[in-house]
């Protein structure tokens, strides 16, 4: 068993959080204000550390056009107030530019081109013929302004149908991987209560 | 008893997930735990690169996130330590920075060194905007590492002006930024991109792996143990694959029972009518 208080206090901590899972309770709730309280602490810490090491420092070391940067930061906190809100739309205005224009740069060639390329495959192999015609199928079930998809008899109806089966395998897919991924989650804990507190298993296999 | 099964209390079903968990972790079957092509891929690119080859690793993922993406992180560190790479820690999340400063202290009491095997850069603000600054100017995007020294001061940087300089860009991530971010930010670069998800994101990911966007990709705890099998070092993920593999059966015999129990009823509400 651990002698680390602070194992201690994380293992006593995991417990209250999944006490939940019996009904709901004040110490459970009190763990849950806990997280948050420690989460926005964190953050603040780590931003607060982020602008001195990224602002404050270069500052005073002397590259000065490093206050442009602080400056901008300091308007954002013109929104506070009705009287000075104004000074907070040019370093909004700053950011929303550079964000816009640098996820635009490679939006094309990360999410179209790039994509587009990897469907143009030689249909020699069963999984590219699937890959293929499930991404057709899919694009078909997103027409809506086409007369011949809402005819039922029609053959372009029929091939949206299969679309919205791909679209529910994908459904299927992401669902399984949400199951998994909450599996490995929970035997996270478990493994760190029975390993790291109680010591009843060891490392590793 | 199907209205039994119906109005069964979930906590019972909570206390068997949870011995079904507990269990295998206490007394280890070792299940055979298939490797898919992606985590094959994701390994052979780090054991393509070279001694002395220089990696950018990105720890994007949360504290909620860590259990299914920290074992990614751990055993392709282990792998580039074990093949004498040299490694960038950077974070684009808050969060991240944490996990980045455990795992540097724990190669350090290794032996290796602070500033020539790896460094830590540590926490860049601005999410997407962060990310395209490191690429273009990975010494200036933190003029400092979370130590307090010039970036561009540490001999492992010697050379690195740009994310092609790096033999590997390696980046886990929770949600954003994630694949989505990276693989906009690194259009037009030429540095393989190895990206690893939160489970959960796995099926949006493996578009960028087919498209050859990314050069693997390794997805939750279980490729994390795929990760360790092909190392041939077995590890904590692959601990967890006898409890996974018991959660999931026990899961998919709740989801075809609840299907049964779901059409019966249909069918006898449909007699009686």
């Amino acid at each position: 068993m651990s002698t680390d208080p602070g194992i201690w206090v994380a293992g006593i901590l995991t417990l209250l959080a999944y006490s939940f899972l019996y009904k709901d309770n004040k110490l459970y709730q009190a763990t849950e204000h806990l997280y948050v309280g420690l989460g926005a602490g964190y953050t603040l810490v780590l931003g607060y550390e982020n602008v001195v090491r990224s602002g404050w420092n270069p500052i005073i070391e002397g590259e000065w056009w490093f206050i442009l940067p602080m400056l901008l930061g300091l308007m954002l906190f013109g929104r506070f107030s009705p009287g000075t809100r104004w000074m907070s739309y040019y370093p909004m205005g700053v950011i929303v530019a550079i964000g816009a224009t640098l996820a635009l740069r490679g939006a094309i060639p990360a999410n179209i081109t790039g994509q587009l390329s990897a469907t143009m495959i030689p249909l020699n192999t069963v999984n590219n013929v699937l890959l293929v015609l499930g991404t057709l199928a899919t694009l078909t079930f997103f027409f809506f302004t086409l007369g011949a998809i809402t005819n039922r008899n029609s053959l372009l109806f029929k091939f949206s149908l299969l679309g919205r089966w791909t679209l529910m395998v994908a459904f299927g897919a992401a669902f399984g991987n949400a199951v998994m991924g909450r599996t490995s989650l929970l035997i996270a804990r478990i493994q760190f209560i029975l390993q790291d507190w109680l010591g009843i298993i060891g490392t590793g296999l | 008893m199907f209205d039994r099964l119906v109005n069964l209390d979930r906590r019972i079903l909570y206390a068997i997930i949870f011995v079904l968990i507990a269990f295998p972790l206490i007394s280890p079957i070792g299940l055979p735990i298939s490797v898919s092509s992606m985590v094959v891929a994701a390994y052979e690119v780090v054991d393509s690169l070279e001694e002395g080859d220089v990696v950018a690793w990105s720890f994007d993922y949360t504290v909620g996130g860590g259990p299914d993406c920290h074992p990614h992180s751990e055993a392709v560190w282990q792998h580039f330590f074990d093949k004498g790479i040299r490694v960038v820690a950077v974070s684009f999340v808050p969060e991240g920075a944490q996990f980045s400063r455990e795992l540097v202290m724990l190669w350090e009491e290794q032996g290796k060194v602070y500033g020539e095997d790896m460094i830590d850069v540590g926490f860049i603000a601005g999410f997407e905007t962060g990310i395209g600054e490191f690429v273009g100017n990975p010494t200036g995007a933190s003029p400092t590492c979370v130590r307090g020294t010039r970036v561009a001061d540490h001999p492992i940087m010697e050379g690195i002006d740009d994310v092609d300089d790096f033999a590997l860009v390696g980046a886990i991530a929770t949600g954003a930024p994630g694949p989505f971010e990276w693989v906009r930010q690194l259009a037009g670069y030429r540095v393989p991109y190895l990206p690893g998800v939160v489970t959960v994101m796995g099926p949006q990911t493996i578009p960028y792996y087919e498209s050859g966007q990314a050069v693997g990709l390794l997805m939750g705890l279980r490729d994390a143990a795929s990760y360790e099998v092909l190392m041939e070092r077995p590890g904590m993920a692959t601990a967890a694959m006898d409890s996974q593999s018991f959660a999931h059966l026990f899961i998919i015999l709740l989801v075809v029972l609840g299907n049964i129990i779901y059409f019966t009823q249909q069918r006898r509400e449909a007699d009686n009518q």
